[in-house]
């Protein structure tokens, strides 16, 4: 077990380190660089932009500014946001806790709903009404996220005045417990639209691991043990039928990051999704690789508790140690 | 090969492909055309403007029409250049084993590690500005991860099967294994990896041309389309719906033929005819 674990955390050093340097590189390959909305200018002579480029180490080669990126990141220095004008560090500790209030949220609502709702599609298969919720779920995939959350901004926000349009609190808004319910307001729709389509594809793989087990023969021996139909289908088939679901867990995790993006830049949501988006767009080195860091990290420790998950729910997966 | 495959999947597919190829013909009136912005703006739906028209008098169904032609143009060819390097890597995977095998599956890992879209991001603002061909090649090569272990996992069943050891035996060599014997026991495999490419690459077109970062105007798609139909009040559906819906049919329909072609192959599992 320790060998297990000390083995995925180097494993995952690796990755989170294959993955910041990806993206290191490739920031800095694409034209322009931080300072290039205050210096495109005729007028600012080219002595000046070295100047600057020299002051922060960009005149340096890309493996040594990586080098020096790994080791002040080990000491916890992470570096100058040039476009917000503050240190990375402080604009990740005020977007990360909004993107992980975000995803939690959607991401309860995805599992919360489409779990129980799978099962009961996958262990009712032939009834009209699962076969219908089934389609439907298929459909709901199959719209993009931006324009589910277009159409949610548009309706229920625009239109009807329901919901905030945007933002995560009214702004000189109430404190407190009143507080809490206008940042319950104002995420409501972005949650909502971010768990719909995982909801979906949750309650998809349900289904189909739920009506795959259904007919197990372990299963008919829970039955024959003269347990009722009800603590069949939850403790002896659901458990089993977890595994495929918990797996897209551990995916779904690794790549939330990545669906917040657009989702926090319609809703105008401060989180991290569009603190890098907004970083790659200015070219903000420092700010890009700090969040990617952290991105990163949050990847390999979710899909990890994943894998934790699985062997809770699948006894065979801890045989191999 | 008993899959079933779903005619009306198939048919929307067929359709939409089709009024891409023949946009220039089908169009009414020209994409990027101002009829009349005084008069004529703003338009909903009527006989001479089946979809109507936008802010700036242009006509709805042919701008659809066109954007169709850069959509779906765009998802092929980024369907082909996914295909093509995760097969390649796929099978050189499969074939090779050991030290090879286990680094482009640990490669394939990190990328499919990483988000997407951050990933495409990256690409896009490296690129500056991008064409349609060049933004096709940027969506496949960060796409072809998913095949290349469908196609590894396939061609690693394959290479074990009573008649391809026998073909080994008999000294076929590699280039004529792998075209003859593997690759069209990989079709089936293929086309799952084909039509569930196609149904991602729609989305991120269309969302990246909806960020501004893909297809920009005057030149439209489908997802710059609902840009400009973007926060504008509910009197003018008809500009957020027909794309919504378009892009929508589209990918269900992708997805419904995934996921029959996938079936099919189950079946045959399970008869035992595989």
């Amino acid at each position: 077990m320790a060998r297990a674990v000390l083995s995925r955390l180097l494993q995952g050093t690796l990755v989170v380190l294959g993955v910041v340097a990806i993206c290191f590189t490739l920031i800095r390959l694409a034209p322009g660089d931080p300072f290039f909305r205050a210096l495109d200018e005729a007028t600012v002579p080219a002595a000046q932009r070295d100047a600057q480029r020299a002051a922060f180490g960009y005149d340096r080669p890309i493996p040594e500014q990586f080098v020096r990126f790994v080791t002040n990141a080990a000491r916890g220095e992470l570096g100058w946001s040039h476009s917000r004008g503050e240190p990375v560090a402080r604009a990740l500790a005020t977007t990360v806790p909004a993107s992980a209030l975000l995803i939690a949220v959607a991401a309860l609502l995805a599992f919360g709903v489409g779990i129980p709702l799978g099962a009961w599609m996958g262990w009712h298969a032939e009834r009209p009404a699962a076969r219908w919720l089934d389609r439907g779920a298929l459909l709901l995939l199959s719209v993009p996220d931006y324009v589910l959350a277009l159409l949610a901004v548009m309706g229920p926000a625009l239109a009807w005045r329901l919901f905030p349009v945007g933002g995560m609190r009214t702004e000189f808004g109430p404190t407190g417990a009143a507080g809490l319910l206008d940042v319950a307001r104002h995420l409501a729709l972005p949650a909502l639209t971010l768990a719909l389509p995982i909801g979906a594809v949750v309650a998809r793989l349900q289904r189909a691991a739920m009506r795959t087990v259904r007919d197990a023969d372990f299963v008919r021996t829970a039955r024959a043990t003269g347990a009722s139909e009800a603590r069949v289908a939850r403790r002896h088939a659901l458990r089993s039928a977890l595994v495929p679901v918990l797996a897209y867990a551990g995916v779904h995790l690794a790549t939330a990051l990545g669906g917040v993006v657009v989702i926090e830049r319609i809703f105008a949501w401060p989180g991290m999704g569009r603190l890098l988006y907004e970083g790659v767009l200015s070219r903000d080195y420092p700010l890009v690789a700090g969040g990617v860091l952290v991105a990163a990290v949050g990847a390999v420790v979710g899909t990890m508790l994943a894998d934790l998950a699985l062997r809770w729910a699948d006894p065979r997966q801890r045989g191999f140690e | 090969m008993t899959a079933r495959l779903p005619r009306g999947a198939l048919v929307v597919l067929g359709a939409m492909l089709a009024a891409a190829a023949l946009a220039p013909w089908l169009a009414p009136y020209a994409p990027s055309a101002q009829l009349d912005p005084a008069t004529l703006a703003w338009r909903p739906p009527s006989l001479a403007h089946p979809l109507g028209t936008d802010s700036f008098s242009r006509d709805v169904l042919s701008r659809m029409l066109h954007g169709a032609r850069s959509t779906l143009g765009v998802a092929v060819l980024a369907v082909a250049v996914s295909l093509t390097l995760g097969t390649l890597v796929g099978a050189l995977a499969a074939t090779a084993r050991g030290g090879i095998d286990a680094l482009l599956m640990r490669l394939t890992d990190a990328l499919l590690a990483m988000p997407r879209l951050l990933l495409l991001l990256l690409v896009v603002a490296g690129a500056g500005t991008l064409d349609l061909a060049p933004l096709a090649l940027v969506l496949g090569a960060t796409g072809w991860m998913t095949t290349a272990r469908l196609v590894r996992q396939e061609t690693a069943r394959l290479l074990a099967t009573e008649h391809l050891r026998g073909a080994r035996v008999l000294g076929v060599p590699w280039p004529r294994l792998l075209r003859r014997h593997v690759l069209p026991g990989l079709a089936p495999t293929l086309a799952v990896a084909a039509t569930a490419a196609f149904a991602a690459a729609v989305p991120l077109e269309s969302g990246l041309s909806y960020l501004g970062l893909g297809v920009r105007t005057p030149l439209s798609s489908w997802g710059n389309l609902l840009a400009d139909a973007e926060s504008l009040p509910l009197q003018h559906w008809w500009l957020i719906l027909f794309p919504t819906l378009a892009i929508a049919t589209t990918v269900l329909a992708a997805n419904r033929l995934a996921e029959a072609i996938a079936d099919g192959m189950q079946r045959d599992v399970d008869e035992g005819t595989r």
